[in-house]
């Protein structure tokens, strides 16, 4: 039996345990950056812990997607939409908590960071990518809208590694700005060009699985280390 | 030359700290040692008594002055840790 025919049999387990370990790295790194959220209210700290909360939810949901999917189930338009919508929430709080400072003046804490006036313009982006996908039958609104955020994420992140050379993060962090944006590239070619093949699409989640990983590993560094720069 | 705007975090890392070094201070000694403008100072004041990073004492002779609480303390303890988060993820 060839290694592809195993992974074609076995689609639940991979996809069970994929979906376990994506979930855990988004709650481990929540509960990570929920410690200085409460300490410090800092907002870009905040929506950071919102994006791998969005994350997080997205890949319960596509879990369960799948599942609707496979077995034909009512509702499969309403689980899509909440998938995408969450996935493009993650995105965007991402890419904001990189550039918040620009839009928000404030310098005291007085909003919440998932729904306050700048963030709101978020959450219609989401629901109009999310219902439009969801009508056309087809996920191009969010293959796009999410290209152009990691194409951003990449750019500000490769500006914030040159400016911050002292520290040792934000190099890695770039990296995984752009095996986000290689991600999204891929999903966007799986579905138009290779016809959702199964396995390209492991391939993806393969570096998806990376890309979750390099991050997990910065936060528990950072968040250990208090006496050097990390 | 101007100097650099402090950031928030900054503000109250500095704040606490002055708090801290004279174990107990009054509310005038701290808005000058603060270096903010009155109005701000009051505002990050709220906010510091509303996280309970400090709180405000009165002496038998009815004088006000605030001391650092344990959450405070924490703050202190952990703000290297928080800057390094922010500068190391851009945010």
């Amino acid at each position: 039996m060839t290694m592809s025919l195993i992974l074609l049999e076995n689609k639940w387990i991979l996809e069970f345990l994929y979906t376990l370990i994506i979930v855990a790295i988004c709650l481990a790194i929540v509960f990570k950056a929920d410690r200085f959220v409460r300490l410090s209210s800092h907002q870009g700290i905040r929506y950071f812990r919102n994006a791998f909360l969005f994350y997080g939810l997205a890949f319960s949901m596509r879990y369960v997607l799948g599942i609707f999917y496979d077995f034909s189930l009512n509702h499969l338009g309403l689980i899509r939409g909440i998938f995408e919508y969450s996935l493009v929430m993650a995105g965007f709080f991402l890419l904001y908590s990189l550039i918040w400072k620009k839009f928000e003046f404030s310098k005291l804490d007085k909003n919440t960071s998932l729904f306050n006036g700048k963030v709101i313009i978020f959450h219609l982006i989401a629901i109009i990518i999310s219902v439009a996908d969801v009508l056309f039958g087809n996920y191009y609104f969010m293959f796009s809208s999410q290209i152009m955020t990691f194409f951003f994420a990449s750019i500000i992140s490769f500006f914030n590694y040159r400016k911050r050379k002292q520290y040792k993060f934000p190099k890695f962090y770039f990296i995984a700005m752009l095996l986000g944006l290689i991600v999204w590239i891929l999903n966007f070619l799986t579905a138009s060009v290779f016809n959702w093949n199964y396995l390209f699409l492991l391939d993806i989640g393969l570096i998806n699985g990376i890309f979750f990983l390099i991050l997990l590993y910065g936060v528990i560094k950072i968040t250990k280390n208090d006496s050097k720069k990390a | 030359m101007t100097a650099k705007k402090r950031e928030r975090l900054e503000v109250i890392k500095d704040v606490l700290n002055t708090i801290r070094e004279n174990r107990q201070i009054k509310p005038t000694r701290l808005l000058y040692a603060s270096n903010l403008s009155p109005q701000m100072f009051k505002e990050y004041i709220s906010e510091l008594l509303n996280k309970k990073f400090i709180k405000l004492e009165i002496d038998d002779k009815e004088k006000k002055f605030f001391v650092l609480t344990k959450r405070g303390q924490d703050f202190l303890q952990e703000y290297k840790l928080i800057e390094n988060f922010i500068e190391n993820f851009g945010l």
